[in-house]
């Protein structure tokens, strides 16, 4: 993957990486820095993007992680965040809709909620979704039905509860 | 009822996200990483070359992190050659390729005997990986030999070939990056569409300064072919020289790799003028140099600890529970490991292994090293370049791309066994089924006076890691057990426990 190629991903998906993680984590923050970390790490492993076939998953799937390493970091061991990202960046504020909708999603079982963000949020088709959480296509109709129905309960509730509570 | 689809719809459309920042930014972020890997193979390799001074103990049996290589070069006596045994003669001849005698048959193929020597590295190709011969990377003085097993034996057809190349450059170190460089390439076969790695192994000891083994397999263009090809290539620097070994043949899956050490040992030292160590040695002095006892280095079983008493994987049944086996080929102690735990120059060592099996799958694995150290400065050094590794994840060993998930954090005081140091880091890698599985490994280090302990503890799951019961957690999974954190630390608590038993 050269220069170019690579900038092109970013600029293509950065914010739309940004949306999705933040839908699976809560944490607006905590999302865009894992992207970013995400990104810089594709960037050094260029020669083997090269042949992913889906670079923009590869970069969702090791935000996704990094993003749980942290959330463990802190929660765990209270110890210093890890120094593979910069300086925190002024955040805008979130449209109260979709904080509750992102605080309802937390709500979800982990298998529900991911089936979801990537199916809804990330658009990515039923059997693409299969692909990346590594279920067969029934488990993903089946969790996203799941999600749905308890996401439009949650949602009505119209009880946005906390996101993403710090250790 | 709220209607979650067009709420989510109108999530997407906003896709609510933090202010752009530039590409460039993340670019460079990348090759600061980039750098600091590479700054770490050039230390690595220093590394190596420092082993070659002393005379290192290995306890255990088997290859790599499990100690033992059962090639000659890294017994006691291979590694008391004296400067002038390995010093090379002037100028690269056709006397420093390997012969038939240096070469090792594997059962239950016939002897390799020699059929072509070459001045220069001949006009076809001899290794379908490399894209680049020794002559392109430098190489002043060339000389190939090409051997087949012996014809009209019984399965001298199926043994397929073997080549040596050898090189000579301007510098050690030349050579040693070049060393470097075609190991990579070994690995990474850019010569073959579709290779496949199946293994690697290091070569090292006495005159080597740097070398490994790697092993790809690929499909054959003949379709009615009912194997598969696999090229084992053997890379070895020894001074300012550079040795490329060739073994290809067909296999079927269920034949073992070809490890080719014996064999790139030996060659190695008749590279550079010296005696192969399975040869009765000239230097009086080599002969003089005792095996060093276990006892005297101060490492035994009783370091290492009982795996039985390791809590169950509770999350997988298994009929044998925690299993203690050498894994074939070996696997280094912590995934993010850059070198074999030889580099260290730890004066002893003793290793075992574990694993937790289903009825289809192994699911859990222990690895744990306990190295002994000449003084505390040393081991304080060692401990700095294992952080190293788990902080950057250099890794090469195991044929995949680890990737560090948790920085190491300092665990010392939970340990409860009074260990001067100690830090604990996660790092992910990716199953063998092809799926979505994945290795979720914590690696340790624990430091005590003159002995480090290294656990490596790898779960299988994914995408999400074990569940830590945590309903916060973005991954719990109400079904599972939340034992995950405390199997951590019970068992790198028992190892760093039994480890430095007799230190306390």
């Amino acid at each position: 993957m050269d220069e170019d190629e690579f900038d092109a991903l970013y600029n293509a998906s950065y914010r739309r990486l940004c949306a999705q993680l933040y839908a699976m984590i809560g944490d607006f923050d905590e999302a865009s820095e894992c992207v970013q970390e995400a990104f810089a790490r594709a960037w050094a492993h260029r020669r083997k993007m090269s042949s992913v076939d889906y670079p923009e998953a590869w970069v969702r799937t090791t935000a996704y992680r990094l993003a749980v390493g942290r959330w463990r970091r802190k929660k765990y061991a209270g110890r210093a965040a890890d120094r593979a990202v910069g300086a925190r960046t002024e955040m805008p504020a979130i449209d109260e809709s979709h904080v509750a909708l992102v605080a309802a999603l937390r709500q979800l079982p982990e298998a529900q909620r991911q089936a979801i963000v990537l199916h809804h949020i990330a658009d990515l088709p039923v059997h693409q979704v299969a692909v990346e959480v590594g279920a067969p296509t029934g488990t993903v109709k089946a969790r996203l039905a799941r999600g749905r129905a308890a996401l439009a309960e949650l949602l009505a509730e119209d009880n946005p509860g906390a996101v993403w509570k710090e250790a | 009822m709220s209607d979650p689809i067009s709420r989510l719809d109108q999530f997407r459309a906003d896709a609510p996200g933090a202010p752009m920042s530039s590409a460039a930014e993340a670019r460079r972020r990348g090759d600061q990483i980039r750098r600091r890997r590479r700054a770490l193979v050039t230390a690595g390799a220093a590394a190596v070359a420092a082993v070659v001074a002393g005379p290192v103990v290995f306890l255990s049996t088997g290859l790599g992190d499990r100690g033992v290589d059962p090639a000659p070069a890294t017994s006691d006596s291979a590694f008391a050659s004296s400067p002038a045994d390995s010093a090379p003669a002037s100028g690269l001849t056709r006397a420093n390729l390997p012969t038939e005698d240096d070469l090792v048959a594997d059962d239950p193929y016939p002897a390799w005997t020699q059929e072509q020597t070459y001045d220069g590295e001949g006009t076809d190709t001899y290794n379908d990986c490399l894209t680049e011969s020794l002559g392109d990377l430098g190489a002043q003085t060339t000389f190939r030999r090409d051997f087949v097993a012996k014809p009209g034996e019984e399965m001298a057809d199926a043994a397929g070939t073997l080549n040596a190349v050898v090189g000579e450059f301007d510098s050690a170190d030349e050579a040693r990056k070049v060393s470097v460089e075609l190991s990579d390439a070994a690995i990474s076969c850019p010569g073959v569409d579709g290779a496949e790695l199946a293994g690697t192994l290091p070569v090292e000891g006495g005159v080597i300064s740097d070398g490994s083994i790697g092993v790809v397999t690929y499909q054959p263009d003949d379709p009615e072919m009912n194997a598969v090809w696999e090229v084992a290539t053997a890379v070895v620097s020894a001074d300012d020289r550079v040795l490329v070994m060739t073994r290809k043949r067909g296999v079927q899956d269920y034949v073992r790799p070809t490890t080719l050490q014996t064999s790139a040992v030996n060659a190695a030292y008749r590279m550079v003028g010296a005696t192969p160590p399975g040869e009765p040695s000239t230097d009086p002095s080599a002969g003089s140099t005792a095996t060093r006892s276990p006892a005297k280095d101060g490492l035994g079983a009783a370091n290492l600890v009982d795996g039985s008493t390791f809590p169950a994987l509770d999350r997988f049944e298994s009929a044998l529970g925690w299993n203690q086996y050498t894994p074939t080929p070996d696997v280094p102690t912590l995934a993010c490991q850059k070198e074999w735990l030889s580099s260290l120059g730890a004066t002893a060592k003793v290793a075992s292994d574990y694993r937790w099996d289903t009825d289809r799958a192994m699911v859990g694995q222990v690895h744990v090293a306990v190295l002994e150290f000449a003084d505390e400065d040393a081991a304080g050094a060692a401990y700095n370049e294992v952080m190293e590794w788990m902080e950057v994840c250099p890794a090469n060993k195991l044929g995949v791309d680890p990737t560090v998930t948790e920085l190491p954090i300092d665990v010392s005081t939970d340990l409860d066994a009074g260990p001067k140091r100690a830090a604990r880091s996660h790092a992910t890698y990716p199953g063998a089924d092809g799926g979505d599985s994945t290795w979720f490994e914590t690696e340790l280090v624990a430091e005590y006076q003159t002995r480090l302990v290294l656990v490596g503890y790898g779960e299988l799951a994914g995408p999400c890691p074990p569940s830590t019961g945590d309903k916060n957690d973005p991954c719990y999974q109400p079904d599972q057990p939340d034992s995950w954190p405390g199997r951590i630390l019970a068992i790198e608590k028992a190892a760093v426990t039994a480890g430095i038993s007799d230190l306390r």
